[in-house]
Parts: structure tokens; sequence; C-alpha cells
């Protein structure tokens, strides 16, 4: 594991790279871009293991922490979707400038969102690797913002509801749900996620892989909207693991089944 | 599976409680008594049982006295389906 400041387009980023074991072949580097907020915090565990197990196989990873969050510059309340967009792209090149392999996006829940707009945006991975993504931004705000509303409740405050939350954000800039302070600028930009009304870049190969209590589960209504959007530029591979929702459970995880799945489709991507 | 095992399952796995959830009953107390159950807690256990009984729960349904218990959690789902 290396640790290294890189420079990102509003400050510095944290990224943590693992370097692929030096018995195997350096397939390509994946550029690991993680969920939103508390999620973040709760996957660490699972992505640190799941980046030593691809490190084995000779797919090296790069974990950044986006700008605002972690120990890259910047508080959260400053933390913009552009900037996100923009520094995808120059952690892309960081990685091309390591190594002379394939550079990939790996991305879990909104980090999934963010890497497949970034591919629409100027960044040109070789590949994406997108983790139960988010696929209406807005549903996903309010489920963010019921996190405030729920305050209310295990604390007995006076009642909140997410619209009485929104209302109050077009009076001010910033909210703050669970620990994390928002600004509204970052709320506007993700309730305009909507992954099934655009695919992403033409050259990026992709493969989605939702989660699951079972393998017989249906996929998701939104993965199958946006898969099939998506078909006739973009053949996506789907697949499903079984895995719990770990980016919101408090404690560490296994998810093995998630990890290989992975692997097995890594080694088959170009 | 009935809708009270069901909704115990729910929580076994989203409160991470393990044989805590398995000893449960109806009148099992959740707020106030699962240390586990947070606004972060009580947001994925609302997702979840959305998701599983393809039901809507809106904000102002999400109130301590729906919490209350196992069985007042599973009345609620109950209700809505």
């Amino acid at each position: 594991m290396q640790a290294q400041f890189i420079p990102g387009s509003k400050g510095a980023l944290l990224g943590v790279y693992f370097p692929p074991a030096a018995s195997v072949p350096h397939r390509s580097n994946l550029i690991y871009i993680p969920p939103f907020a508390e999620e973040m915090n709760r996957s660490r565990w699972l992505i640190a293991s799941a980046a030593r197990r691809l490190a084995g196989a000779g797919f090296g990873t790069l974990v950044i922490d986006p700008y605002g969050t972690g120990d890259s510059d910047g508080d959260f309340v400053a933390a913009r979707w552009d900037i996100w967009i923009r520094d995808v792209s120059l952690c892309l090149d960081w990685a091309r400038e390591q190594h002379r392999v394939p550079a990939l996006l790996w991305g879990l829940r909104l980090g999934a969102s963010l890497a497949v707009e970034a591919s629409r945006s100027g960044a040109d991975p070789d590949g994406l690797l997108l983790w139960h993504p988010v696929v209406k931004g807005r549903q996903f705000i309010d489920q963010f913002l019921r996190i405030a509303v729920a305050q209310a409740v295990t604390k007995a405050h006076g009642a909140r509801s997410v619209e009485g939350i929104r209302k109050a954000l077009t009076k001010t800039d910033e909210i703050e749900v669970a620990g994390y302070r928002v600004h509204r600028d970052l709320i506007d930009a993700i309730d305009g996620i909507d992954l099934s009304k655009a695919g992403p870049g033409p050259s990026a190969s992709v493969s989605w892989i939702d989660v699951a209590s079972t393998t017989e589960a249906e996929p998701r209504a939104d993965t199958r909207e946006t898969l099939s959007m998506w078909a006739p530029n973009n053949a996506a591979t789907l697949e499903i693991a079984v895995a719990p929702q770990f980016w919101s459970l408090p404690e560490p995880e296994a998810a093995p089944d998630l990890i290989e799945t992975t692997l097995h489709r890594l080694e088959a991507m170009k | 599976m009935s809708i009270q095992k069901t909704v115990r399952e729910i929580l076994k796995e989203t409160l991470q409680i393990g044989e805590r959830a398995d000893a449960m009953t109806e009148s099992s107390v959740l707020l106030g008594q699962i240390p586990e159950l947070d606004s972060m807690a009580v947001v994925s256990v609302v997702t979840r049982l959305e998701e599983q009984f393809g039901i809507s729960i809106h904000d102002d349904e999400i109130h301590a006295e729906t919490f209350a218990t196992l069985g007042s959690l599973a009345a609620f789902v109950e209700a809505k389906r």
C-alpha cells in the first residue's frame, strides 16, 4: 500500500495505491471512487480487502478520497460534483503516468454514478466497473435527507420532513445531516442524476454488478431500465452477487461472492 | 414467512444483531432498547421494508410509535399492504 497526495482540480487528493503482486503480470489499474458520506466510511474495510484480493491477481487499485472527504483537501461543505468529475480525469492521468496498462474506473453506489458521468464528460477510462450504482439521484437524496427526519424521531425532536428540508434548502445554502454539512449545489447536482437517461462514453466496456441477498433475486427495476436504455450504444454486462448492503452497515461484513465475481469480470474484460 | 418474521429478519440484517433478533417477540421494545437503532439504521430499515414489501412509507409515518416494538412495526407493515 502506498499513500500519496495527487494534485486535484481544487486541492490535493489522498490516494492509497494497492500495487499488484510482483509475481503476476500487471493487468490494469483501477481508480476506485467511493460512495457518498457515511457510506464511504462503512465500506472502507471491505474495499481495502477487495483491493488486496484484486492486487493478488494483477489488478492495481488507487483508492481516492474525493475532494472534501477523508484526508483530502477541503471540507465536505466545499465539495461539488463538477470538482469530483474533473478529479476523476486527473486520477486516470496519474495512473497512466505510473504504468502502461489500461486504467479503469471502479465505483461503488454514488461513486459508480460519478464514474459513468465522468466517462461522458471528458474522462476516457478503458472500462467501468460499477458496484450497485445509484440510478436516480433524487431518490438517493430523499433517502439521505430522511436520515435527518429519522434523527428527529430517535431524539424526540419536533417533526421534520424531506419536503420541509428541501424547502428550507431553497432559503439556505447548507444543511447538516448525520454530521455531514452538505452544500445545496452538491445536492442539486446529485438530484439531477439519472443514469437511465444517458449512457457512459462510447469507448468504455462496462461491467455492472448489483448485490442481493440471494442468487434468485430479480435485478433491480432501475438497473433493468438503465441497461436497456444503454444497450444500443453500450453493451454492459450485468451480474448479481450475493452480499449484504455493506455500505450501510455499521460493522464490517465480508462479501466473497462480490469480490470473486468482480475478479472474474475483470479477467474477462479486455 | 409471516410478516413479523420477515420484519425481524430485516432488523437482524440491517442492525447486525444476530441472536438478539432471533430472541425477539411481538412485545420486544425497539426504539430505546436497541442502541444500533439510530437514525441511519431507521432509514435503512424503512428502505428495506419498502423494497421487501413493495410499500411506500411517508416521512410522517416515520415516528416513534411505529418503531416502538416489533409488533407495532409488523402491524404498520401489515396495514400498508
